[in-house]
């Protein structure tokens, strides 16, 4: 418990560092409001203002602010972290470890375990809201999204982690690419649903390699059956209930959506 | 007069929802969702208001308001079923109900304390309701006197208080938390002079930023992460057995319902503090008063029964400064209160006079709801057991998506999704740190009433603060935030101790 306390005062510093010049920033946006004169039709004096509640706020949260780093100063968080990072820097100097702090060494790796797999979880929402949702077909983005978050949490493995994870920074690198060099215009102007077959592949890539490693055994091979399931019938289905029941407009209906859904529901109507 | 009146339309609207199918199809199939998403860990009530929000964008105000509140009276009670045969919370609202309703399932008691939670919970709720029907028109009327201090001031009381009591590390991490919620909130053209504030010349940010996806991402994203890093999944569970009622130790315990009711209502009220500080004040209070103090903690009949009066009740509480303030009484409130934005429902004292028969309709489903929670909680529990074996790293990607298309749905605009994405990160942060999120979201709903009622209050006495010291309820509020303020310093603290030695 004091060990968590101690831990949370050298977070403290950092954030407290963070907000301070936070609240600098609003008090420099809410500086260039204007306080006098006329806009907008309005004669303007300082209660009127724009300015007066983000001055508020820059005030507060600064006072805030400040009184967090001087409690994580005075309850050693400070010292807690220039020592981290000293002991750092002679670690990465020395490269050596000291085996008698074993414990603190096994809870260092249990938080870098944790942070890995938020990572992914981050990484993968970023692909899909940021790379896939406004260019390519929704249906074949949200599969891809529960695949891969899906498939590598409920398998559950650490080398299925390492190399799934590989596989989606080396994606995600060339997603991003494309993205900001306009290649995706190029693409899409040469062939319509050029966008979608990548992520289709890319899609099957991810089911590959979770394929690999689910093989090793039945009870893992019965988890891919089901992540692959509902993978495809949960998006499949949410997006058919929101677009012809909800009449909620899709942001991108492409080959899998406009192609295949589409044709089917207008056949059947 | 007004009651009564009140009272005819509060009954005339129960007999409308009784013979509407749809409606009680809608209620049934909400109550359900929410039970399911209360007694799953790491789902709760609130994520479970936000998500059905975008699904009841295209119902009418009615429908979409027995959905919401079905599936707030179903999340609140859900909890328990967790709490009481794995011994973990399905929300923080339950964590007190853990305490002795696990040691019950132990001693092979599970249906009894089952049994026990589901009817304490519907009377909390039918009690909670009482209160929305009796207090909300007369606070209404009380509020139609405030003038914009009142208002400026009870919006930053709401976010102060709620930042003080849901701070889980430093009190002031939660003015902080209602701070950052604040700056939220005035991000877009101001609502008098229509001038961009941190707008970066990011069009989509000038018509303000959406309530509802920055909510889903407040509490939704940072579930699923922590979810997820910790791969957590229900083992272990107690086997039920047969549910029963159990009217008699209900009737026995009769005093310590109604005390609980009272403590669960008046938590509710306060802005921004949900069911899970009531639920706590009430086990403390009835292990305070009871006979028995050695049998808490140990399967005590008597705190499974107060703490889940007390959670449920707090429903109808939160609803009251919701319903004729504006202010959210809870989490889940605060989410509702989002809804009714959208559905274009302005809560506050206005309501009464532009839409007379909104509060007992609120009312009549809120009984509704729990009586349908009762019925489905009495006959389906085995079924609701059987959804919690479901891993949470099957079902937590799920609730990802419906967030992604949620959001989405809300306006029809991608930049919704990468608001929401970037909010929920950065509450995941702040949880982590420390930060509650309920003072955010408080202070993002409540931003805009705070900066209109202020400047207005200004603009009509000249720039002058007097008026707060003229005012009785604005000095009244004044003082209860000096007061909130100064209570959570360390020099309130020594003050005490002098006293205390004297």
């Amino acid at each position: 418990m004091i060990e968590d306390k101690v831990t949370m005062r050298k977070r403290d510093f950092i954030t407290s560092l963070i907000l301070i010049c936070a609240s600098i920033g609003i008090l420099i946006g809410a500086s260039r409001m204007p306080m006098k004169g006329n806009y907008g039709g309005v004669q303007n004096v300082w209660y009127v203002s724009p300015a007066l509640l983000p001055i508020i706020i820059g005030i507060g949260l600064l006072i805030l602010s400040c009184i967090l780093l001087i409690n994580s100063i005075v309850s050693k968080g400070a010292r807690g972290v220039i020592d981290d990072v000293v002991a750092f820097v002679s670690k990465k100097n020395s490269h050596t470890t000291s085996t008698s702090d074993s414990v603190e060494v096994s809870k260092k790796l249990a938080r870098q375990i944790s942070q890995f797999r938020v990572s992914i979880v981050v990484l993968v929402f970023f692909i899909l809201i940021f790379l896939l949702i406004p260019r390519v077909d929704f249906l074949i983005s949200l599969i891809f999204f529960l695949l891969s978050i899906m498939g590598m949490f409920y398998l559950n493995q650490a080398t299925l982690f390492r190399k799934a994870g590989r596989l989606l920074i080396a994606w995600t690198l060339v997603l991003c690419s494309i993205a900001w060099s306009n290649l995706d215009i190029l693409l899409v102007q040469a062939f319509e649903f050029s966008l979608d077959i990548i992520v289709f592949v890319m899609t099957v890539s991810i089911y590959i390699v979770l394929r690999k490693e689910a093989i090793k055994d039945t009870e893992t091979k019965k988890k891919l059956r089901i992540v692959l399931l509902l993978s495809i019938a949960v998006p499949v289905i949410v997006t058919a209930v929101f677009r012809y029941a909800l009449l909620v407009p899709l942001p991108v209906e492409g080959l899998f959506f406009d192609r295949i859904c589409n044709s089917i529901y207008y056949a059947l109507r | 007069m007004q009651m009564l009146e009140s009272l005819l339309s509060f009954l005339v609207h129960i007999g409308y929802l009784l013979t509407d199918p749809i409606g009680l199809l809608v209620l049934f199939g909400s109550v359900i969702m929410g039970i399911i998403f209360g007694a799953t860990p790491g789902l709760t009530a609130t994520l479970g208001v936000a998500l059905l929000t975008t699904l009841t964008y295209g119902m009418n105000t009615s429908t979409a308001m027995i959905a919401l509140m079905g599936i707030y009276v179903g999340g609140v009670y859900g909890g328990s079923y967790t709490a009481i045969l794995v011994n973990i919370p399905g929300t923080a609202a339950s964590a007190a109900t853990a305490m002795d309703g696990y040691p019950l399932a132990c001693k092979g008691f599970a249906g009894r304390a089952l049994g026990l939670t589901t009817t304490a919970s519907a009377i909390g709720t039918f009690i909670g309701m009482f209160f929305v029907i009796t207090l909300s028109p007369v606070i209404s009327e009380l509020a139609l006197q405030f003038t914009s201090f009142e208002f400026f001031l009870l919006a930053l009381f709401g976010i102060i208080i709620s930042g003080s009591l849901t701070s889980p590390d430093l009190v002031y991490k939660g003015w902080i938390a209602g701070f950052l919620g604040l700056f939220l909130s005035v991000i877009g053209r101001d609502s008098l002079q229509v001038y961009p504030r941190f707008t970066f010349g990011i069009s989509q940010l000038d018509s303000g930023i959406e309530v509802v996806p920055v909510l889903i991402g407040a509490f939704g994203i940072p579930q699923i992460m922590s979810v997820l890093k910790d791969n957590f999944s229900v083992t272990g569970m107690k086997s039920i057995g047969k549910i029963l009622p159990d009217f008699k130790t209900i009737f026995k315990h009769i005093p310590v319902i109604l005390r609980s009711s009272l403590i669960g209502v008046g938590i509710g009220s306060v802005p921004g503090i949900g069911e899970d500080i009531a639920g706590w004040v009430s086990y403390g209070t009835a292990k305070r008063a009871s006979k028995h103090p050695e049998e808490y903690g140990n399967g005590s009949v008597e705190a499974v029964i107060c703490t889940e009066t007390a959670n449920n009740a707090c429903i109808g509480g939160a609803m009251i400064p919701l319903l004729s303030l504006g202010v959210p009484g809870s989490p889940p409130a605060a989410m509702l209160l989002g809804a009714l934005m959208l559905h274009g429902v302005n809560p506050g004292p206005m309501l009464t006079f532009e839409n007379p028969e909104f509060i007992p309709n609120i009312t009549a489903i809120l009984l509704l709801a729990s009586v349908a929670m009762w019925i489905c909680g009495m006959l389906l529990a085995k079924q609701f057991v059987k959804v919690l074996r479901i891993p949470t790293s099957i079902f937590m990607p799920i609730i990802g998506l419906l967030c992604i298309i949620g959001s989405y749905a809300i306006g029809l605009n991608e930049f919704n999704l990468y608001l929401m994405l970037i909010v929920g990160v950065i509450a995941y942060i702040l949880t982590e740190q420390g930060y509650p999120i309920a003072p955010l979201v408080i202070g993002v709903i409540l931003g805009p009433m705070c900066d209109e009622n202020l400047r207005r209050a200004l603009m009509v006495s000249q720039g002058s603060f007097a008026p707060i010291f003229q005012r009785p309820v604005a000095l009244i509020l004044f003082l209860v935030i000096v007061a909130t303020i100064l209570s959570s310093t360390g020099m309130f603290a020594k003050v005490k101790e002098k006293f205390s030695k004297k």
